[in-house]
């Protein structure tokens, strides 16, 4: 089922792919340069007619990681494009211009791991509350919030 | 002079509560925010502390309307990180329950839809016939949700084939009352007038904000999760993904009530071909790695994703709810519409019909309160009394 | 027992705070109003404003962002205000315990004021009806 789609995602990202593994015939991950994040994406989004998903923000052995979920269900194939990055401070585009139904995802990723995103439309906080301390992100590893957010009552 | 309308963020049914500000300018709506976070419990960090078996309990809570959903998307997420198989007879089980599920969930919005239009008959007589739906998930599960059925390589319990019969016989019972309520719906001039036209999400829209389940499938786009990427027994029955094209409110209402009639048929076809069997494969480890599942809940896909370092926690776990991706979709739908259908287009998504009773119209120049959401769910009702007056009815 | 007191314990009229729950508890309590379980036999009520209300159902974990309006509610409430913890979770945050998105538990952020605790993941309507006929049940002794 995904060798087509395979095939096609070789030729029409080119040199734009670092690393392209087939987990199997339903799952593909890509890895891609940060710079050419947004060209990827136009051209799995609006040339290869995928749907996009959401997207998986975590911190990693060394850095962080975004992995952008589409789905091709008329080939049923989930392909997930993936960039990292080493900085302390990560920081990658910003899908939302090309795809409006990830904006939530990349505020949600902004509040809970503090990766930013260059060029989003609305970068304020999606889902923590008024009173959570700006430089505190939960999903990054062990408990990081201990000692620096203080109880309501 | 644009009025600001805040709706939310309590309220009785509250799936995920949400605040929505519209911003009013007379009767017209000219634009909508929306603000989440009310109900954000940190369930992705738990996860990160339970062990691969406890996990399915957690992700349960997600959602108490789509408690078989999201750990059917989870367990999947394992399997296709560690490529376990799982046994035909665990595979129809996950259907039946899940299809349940969908059938009070889908119950359960239209009353609700009835609610808001001011037919509290629909609303009480759809909640009635939830009930059975809720009896046999007791009967079949142990409890009327959070089913804690789900289990990585397979299902927790078995079903007592002794109970088959008398579940059959409900789903006919339902299926009767299921057809009077299709009929009811799709026969009224008044829901016509009410909902036809109203709401309208655009294909092109739908797509640029990853809209999914009935949202999309009444814009025209017959995307089901079940049927394109086949998951649990869906591609060991038959039956039908329905869609209309009409785009508006009343195809959303559409496809809803079809679906049940389809979840019924799963239900039944899965109940007969059913054979004793393994519902276990036993796992004991999951290697390192990653893996993606996903399932389609009432409101849509579910989407998960694992990895695993080689112990016995994940190191990290996404999951993403269906009305995630809807809710945003409120704005191209609800700009440019009356307030006073506003209740009902933002209710048609399944997100969080249930806001507007806390929903109160705030003058924007004085701050002072000039509806509350009792009167504006009133001045829904009023709109449909009148247009029955209107129609002679 | 008063006059106003006893006409409380004949028409309690109750409202819903979802403080961080799953949703499934605010549906078992919608559930108690339809035809089934009928929970206006007893006189009760669904309000949509808390200054009617005689109890407050609270369900949820207190998530940080909600658990202050819980607070604010209870303040505005008119007093005696009954106030049922629905559910595991509003009773002591059940699984949701230790998150970093939780805070105080409902009885402590309102000390003194919790009168009945129904917990279940989710209580079954017959569970939510039998805790408020206790609450109302102690009122009764007053």
């Amino acid at each position: 089922m995904s060798e087509k789609l395979v095939h096609d995602l070789t030729a029409r990202l080119g040199a734009m792919i670092r690393e392209l593994s087939v987990k199997n015939e339903r799952r593909v991950y890509v890895e891609v340069a940060p710079d050419d994040l947004r060209q990827a994406v136009r051209v799995i989004f609006e040339e290869m007619g995928a749907r996009y998903a959401t997207a998986t923000g975590m911190q990693v052995q060394d850095g962080f990681e975004v992995l952008h979920h589409f789905v091709f269900d008329s080939q049923r194939v989930v392909v997930s494009l993936r960039v990292s990055t080493e900085s302390e401070e990560p920081e990658f585009d910003s899908i939302t211009p090309l795809i409006t139904g990830a904006e939530f995802i990349e505020r949600e990723m902004r509040d809970l791991l503090g990766i930013q995103f260059k060029g989003h439309p609305n970068p304020k906080r999606l889902i923590l509350s008024d009173d959570w301390p700006d430089d505190v992100y939960p999903l990054r590893r062990g408990r990081p919030w201990e000692g620096k957010v203080r109880k309501q009552v | 002079m644009t009025t600001i309308v805040p709706i939310g963020p309590f309220h009785p049914l509250l799936e995920e509560p949400e605040l929505f500000r519209l911003h009013v300018d007379g009767e017209t709506v000219v634009d909508i925010e929306v603000e989440i976070g009310w109900n954000h419990r940190g369930i992705e960090k738990i996860c990160e502390t339970k062990t691969f078996d406890q996990v399915p309990f957690v992700v349960e809570r997600i959602c108490g309307i789509c408690s078989a959903c999201h750990p059917t998307a989870y367990v999947q997420a394992v399997e296709d990180l560690a490529d376990i198989e799982v046994p035909e007879r665990a595979l129809y089980i996950r259907s039946v329950i899940t299809e349940l599920e969908r059938l009070h969930s889908h119950l359960l919005w239209l009353g609700l839809a009835g609610h808001f239009l001011g037919y509290n008959t629909v609303f009480m007589w759809a909640w009635k016939y939830r009930e059975p739906v809720l009896d046999i998930c007791e009967e079949l599960t142990g409890n009327r949700n959070n089913y804690a059925m789900l289990k990585v390589g397979g299902v927790r319990r078995d079903l007592d084939e002794s109970l088959f019969p008398s579940v059959l016989e409900r789903m006919d019972d339902l299926d009767k009352h299921l057809n009077m309520l299709v009929g009811a719906v799709t026969d009224d001039p008044v829901l016509h007038a009410r909902l036809k036209g109203v709401g309208i999400l655009t294909p092109e829209a739908a797509r640029a904000y990853g809209a999914l389940g009935p949202t999309v499938r009444a814009s025209g786009i017959p995307i089901d999760v079940r049927r394109d990427h086949p998951y649990a027994a869906y591609d060991l029955v038959d039956w039908d993904v329905i869609s209309v094209d009409s785009c508006d409110v009343y195809g959303r209402a559409v496809v809803r009530l079809l679906e049940c009639l389809e979840s019924v048929k799963i239900i039944r076809r899965c109940l007969d071909q059913m054979r004793p069997g393994e519902i276990d494969s036993g796992v004991k480890e999951i290697p390192p790695g990653e893996g993606i599942g996903h399932a389609e809940a009432p409101r849509g896909e579910t989407f998960h994703y694992v990895r695993s370092d080689g112990t016995n926690r994940p190191i990290r776990h996404k999951a993403r709810a269906p009305t995630y991706m809807n809710l945003p979709t409120c704005r191209a739908t609800t700009v440019g519409e009356s307030i006073t259908d506003a209740t009902i287009i933002l209710a048609s998504v399944d997100p969080c019909y249930s806001c507007t009773e806390r929903m109160g119209v705030y003058d924007a120049s004085t701050g002072q309160k000039a509806l509350d959401g009792k009167q504006l769910i009133k001045l829904s009702q009023e709109k449909t009394r009148q247009l029955r007056e209107e129609m002679g009815e | 027992m008063g006059l106003k007191l006893k006409a409380l314990t004949k028409s309690p009229w109750v409202f819903h705070v979802s403080a961080g729950s799953c949703n499934n508890c605010d549906i078992e309590i919608l559930d108690c109003l339809c035809p089934r379980f009928d929970i206006e036999r007893f006189g009760a009520l669904l309000v949509g404003s808390v200054r009617h209300a005689d109890a407050l159902l609270v369900t949820g974990a207190m998530n940080r962002k909600s658990a202050m309006r819980v607070k604010k509610l209870y303040d505005q409430a008119p007093k005696p205000c009954l106030v049922l913890a629905i559910g595991t979770c509003a009773c002591d945050q059940g699984i949701f315990r230790g998150s970093y998105a939780l805070t105080t538990p409902l009885d402590e952020l309102l000390p003194g004021a919790v009168t009945a605790y129904v917990p279940g993941c989710p209580p079954k309507p017959e569970a939510i009806i039998s805790g408020l006929v206790k609450a109302l049940q102690t009122l009764q002794d007053k």
